[in-house]
């Protein structure tokens, strides 16, 4: 893991990382362990499955999650090609919305892809009846959804690496294709290799979407195992042991690809456009992405927009503004924690502190968010007067969720600053902490950016925490969502869903302004 | 600008923090699930004739479905904040009367209630209102034809792929569904779900992605109760929703609540049940829980009078639902999808 320049002579990155990850424990570790202690003593009972369904159980998720993330993968490196190296219109826009996918409630995301590709939907009704229902519709909701991970890591990394490696070796004449394999590819690698494993990660605990567009049992994930455990059956023994099972296969996929060093120091120099793909390719890829992305989209407005008469504004402004508020506490709490980690990761000392906090941080995304709400539920069993209302406890539960992919962006992101940078600045003198505050914190605008939205993005559409730890008459946009569909009443569903959409776009496009605003102060 | 980026959170945290106020704790606090909350809810009525008949005060707290408001129960035990459960039915029953957390209700309690409905024998539940499971269709969109028997419409090839379900391993009516067929079947309940499985079109993890299906016209079938085509009457104006009554007979499910043991204000949690109960808070049931009263001769609005009565009543035997739920749900998962134990 050691290279040279890496770890800072004064102590703070050890001290901050120590005391981030003392907050991990307390917000991880101690509702995960209580539990998992807890259940080690009991049995499990009777399991409602069969042997043989289980098997075909763990084949399946682990399958279509491969297949899914390498096709998320294509689509969203894709995309990042186009956004990196092509100046056209609408490009920012892409960029700054290319996250909501990401951050919908489930249910509106599969509602959407089915009005436009299902057997009645704006386009499906011209394909043979039934055709989504399968791997189909399980692989265009997973790429839909996981998509924006590939383009959001890559497209970062593209636009905050050094191409002159690339331009001298296309004047010296390598073909294009040889350099992006030889050159490109191998630089943007860790970021894939991030969003991979995340990617992999989410399809492997998908639920609602391998339920509702596979179209039966055959289509049943691990995650849906331990939704009977431990809603259903409340046998904690059992979701527990079938916890371990994702948690061990995280791990290894952990060794596997994420415990990389960093990479070499590299100057820095605006990014340019490199390939001039053609204008045919722009089409297609533009055409694929429209009907991928922009189409679902589009109908969810529509649909929404005819109901925009019968809306309760009252009741929606008061739930916009509560899911604001959480949402901000929750992307507080994970940035306020993920920071110090991620810097612990890449400056602290020794090595092997360093690898055990980016392996502490990776940690929550191989445990079932299901898990991970019930163990504070366990712990807190006696609390509820504590916190019920509150928006702290859910804050701090979708920060946790959304901490690793938030690591992930920060770590990757610091060892994008060139190596060089610290032993050059601290050799004149400056401290460690003038260091990260006036060279790699401002070095990192898009990251952190990113991370902001990241996080953001992960708490405006969850609904788990907040139904498990809000109060009745504080309702999230998506909660307020939800509780209209239990009530039959789903165009007024659909007309708030709108709300949510135009509300997380307009973050998001105010995020990008900041971040825009502060390249053009820079330079 | 970029710490302005940064001070965003903390911004944030000022009000929330404001938020986190003390809650009064003289009030009655009831256990349900979400759906029976929130803005516009039964919940809201309850709350205020509770005030209006005994000044009382009672608040709800939410969970996602009732079987985690039993589970938070458990989980509380003798130091538990609930005085009251609400939302219990037939296929949750048997897990709730093995917690031994409720009060046996006084028999005064069921005084003007259909009898009929009185699904635990024990008596600590008390039923509060009750549906008819049932298969709705449009029928602007689509022709049924009229008598039509479940093993009918399992076995018409016009309505492949037809049908929206709940998946029973993960909601409660989706659990019903399955119980309706072994009550409707037997034995036989096999077979028919391997005709019904080529007329699944998809099976959702709960209602609302199944409802919706059906309305965006993806689904020509939907599982619900005959109620349903009630709610489209009274607030869309449209007839042509409609449920199928069964020459099999349509399965009801009955929603019950009880006072907890351990509740510390036990006088008042009984006087709450006699506000749930009363013939005020019964009226209001169809047009909020879309469900039938379960006070007898409670008026009901025209857009249930209207509504075909359901002449053959399959009702779930608890004690058998609860020995064999594992074994129906195995044999299903085998059925439906086609994967061998």
């Amino acid at each position: 893991m050691s290279a040279p320049g890496v770890e800072a002579k004064s102590p703070l990155p050890t001290v901050l990382g120590v005391s981030a990850l003392v907050g991990f424990v307390a917000v991880f570790v101690v509702p995960v362990a209580s539990l998992v202690i807890g259940a080690l003593g009991t049995p499990p009972g009777e399991a409602p499955w069969s042997q043989g369904f289980f098997l075909h159980i763990l084949g399946f998720t682990y399958g279509q999650a491969l297949v899914s993330a390498v096709l998320s993968g294509l689509v969203g490196i894709g995309a990042a090609l186009v956004y990196s190296e092509m100046r056209f219109p609408g490009r920012e826009t892409l960029w700054r919305l290319s996250l909501l996918p990401f951050a919908l409630p489930v249910l509106l995301v599969a509602l959407g892809l089915l009005g436009i590709w299902g057997q009645s939907g704006w386009l499906g009704r011209f394909l043979p009846p039934g055709l989504l229902y399968g791997w189909p519709g399980i692989l265009l909701g997973h790429v839909f959804l996981n998509f924006p991970l590939y383009l959001k890591a890559v497209g970062t990394a593209l636009g905050e690496t050094e191409r002159e490696p690339e331009r001298a070796a296309l004047s010296l004449g390598a073909s294009r294709v040889h350099c992006f394999f030889t050159i490109t590819l191998r630089r943007i690698l860790p970021e894939i290799r991030t969003a991979f494993v995340l990617s992999f990660l989410y399809c492997a605990s998908s639920f609602l979407i391998v339920l509702l567009l596979g179209g039966g049992p055959r289509f049943t994930t691990l995650e849906v195992a331990i939704y009977q455990a431990v809603k259903i059956e409340f046998d904690l023994a059992l979701a527990v042991r079938l916890a371990a099972i994702q948690a061990v296969v995280s791990g290894l996929l952990y060794v596997a690809f994420l415990r990389q060093g960093p990479r070499p120091a590299e100057a820095r120099s605006a990014s340019f456009p490199l390939y001039r793909l053609g204008n045919v390719w722009l089409a297609l890829l533009g055409v694929g992405l429209t009907l991928l992305v922009g189409v679902p989209i589009v109908g969810l407005v529509v649909e929404g927009g005819r109901s925009l008469g019968s809306l309760d504004y009252g009741v929606l402004a008061r739930a916009a503004l509560q899911s604001l508020k959480l949402g901000l506490l929750a992307c507080g709490f994970s940035l306020g924690l993920t920071l110090p980690l991620a810097y612990g990761a890449h400056r602290g000392k020794p090595a092997a502190f360093r690898a055990w906090l980016g392996g502490a941080a990776n940690f929550p995304v191989s445990v079932s968010t299901l898990l991970l709400t019930v163990g504070w539920v366990v712990l807190l069993k006696e609390k509820q007067d504590w916190f019920r209302g509150s928006l702290i406890p859910a804050a701090i539960v979708q920060g946790t969720i959304a901490l690793p992919l938030v690591f992930r962006t920060l770590q990757d992101g610091f060892r994008r600053v060139p190596a060089a940078l610290y032993p050059a600045a601290a050799s004149l003198g400056a401290s460690t902490w003038q260091i990260l505050t006036t060279i790699e914190l401002p070095l990192l605008k898009r990251t952190l950016g990113l991370g902001l939205v990241m996080a953001l993005s992960f708490s405006l559409g969850e609904v788990g925490a907040v139904l498990l730890f809000l109060g009745q008459d504080n309702e999230t946009l998506p909660l307020w969502i939800f509780r209209l569909m239990g009530r039959y009443q789903f165009s007024e569903a659909y007309g708030a869903a709108l709300l949510l959409l135009v509300m997380m776009a307009s973050l998001f496009w105010g995020i990008g302004r900041l971040e825009e605003d502060h390249v053009r102060a820079q330079s | 600008m970029l710490k302005t980026l940064l001070l965003l959170p903390l911004i944030a945290l000022l009000p929330a923090v404001a938020d986190a106020a003390p809650k009064p704790s003289k009030e009655v606090v009831v256990y349900a699930y979400d759906a029976f909350t929130g803005k516009g809810s039964l919940a809201e009525l309850i709350k205020a004739e509770f005030k209006k008949q005994y000044s009382g005060d009672c608040r709800f707290v939410g969970f996602p479905t009732e079987g985690e408001a039993l589970n938070q129960i458990a989980l509380e035990g003798k130091a538990t904040k609930a005085d009251i459960l609400l939302g219990i039915d037939e296929s949750l029953l048997g897990r709730a009367r093995d917690l031994h957390a409720f009060d046996k209700a006084p028999p005064e309690l069921m005084q003007g209630l259909d009898p009929q409905l009185k699904f635990d024998a024990e008596g600590q539940f008390v039923p509060f209102d009750y549906g008819y499971l049932s298969i709705l269709y449009d029928s602007l969109r689509t022709n049924v034809p009229a008598g039509i028997s479940l093993k009918e419409l399992a076995a018409d090839p016009k309505f492949k792929k037809s049908l929206a379900m709940q998946d029973p391993r993960t909601s409660s009516i989706g659990m019903s569904f399955l119980v309706w067929t072994r009550l409707a079947f037997g034995e036989g309940a096999s077979s028919f779900w391997k005709a019904l499985s080529s007329q699944i079109l998809t099976i959702a993890p709960g209602w609302s992605g199944t409802y919706g299906l059906f309305l965006k016209g993806e689904a020509k079938f939907v599982v619900s109760y005959t109620t349903s085509p009630a709610y489209h009457v009274e607030k869309e104006k449209r007839e042509n929703i409609r449920a199928l009554l069964f020459p099999e007979g349509n399965y009801r499910q009955t929603e019950a609540a009880a006072v907890v043991t351990h509740s510390v204000r036990k006088d008042w949690a009984r006087k709450w049940m006699q506000t749930l109960l009363s013939a005020e808070v019964q009226k209001g049931i169809p047009l909020h829980q879309w469900m039938y009263p379960a006070r007898l001769g409670t008026e009901l609005p025209e857009s249930f009078k209207k509504l075909p009565p359901v002449s053959k009543v399959l009702v779930a035997d608890v004690s058998e639902v609860q020995k064999k739920k594992n074994e129906w749900l195995k044999d299903w998962t085998s059925v439906v999808s086609g994967i061998r134990p």
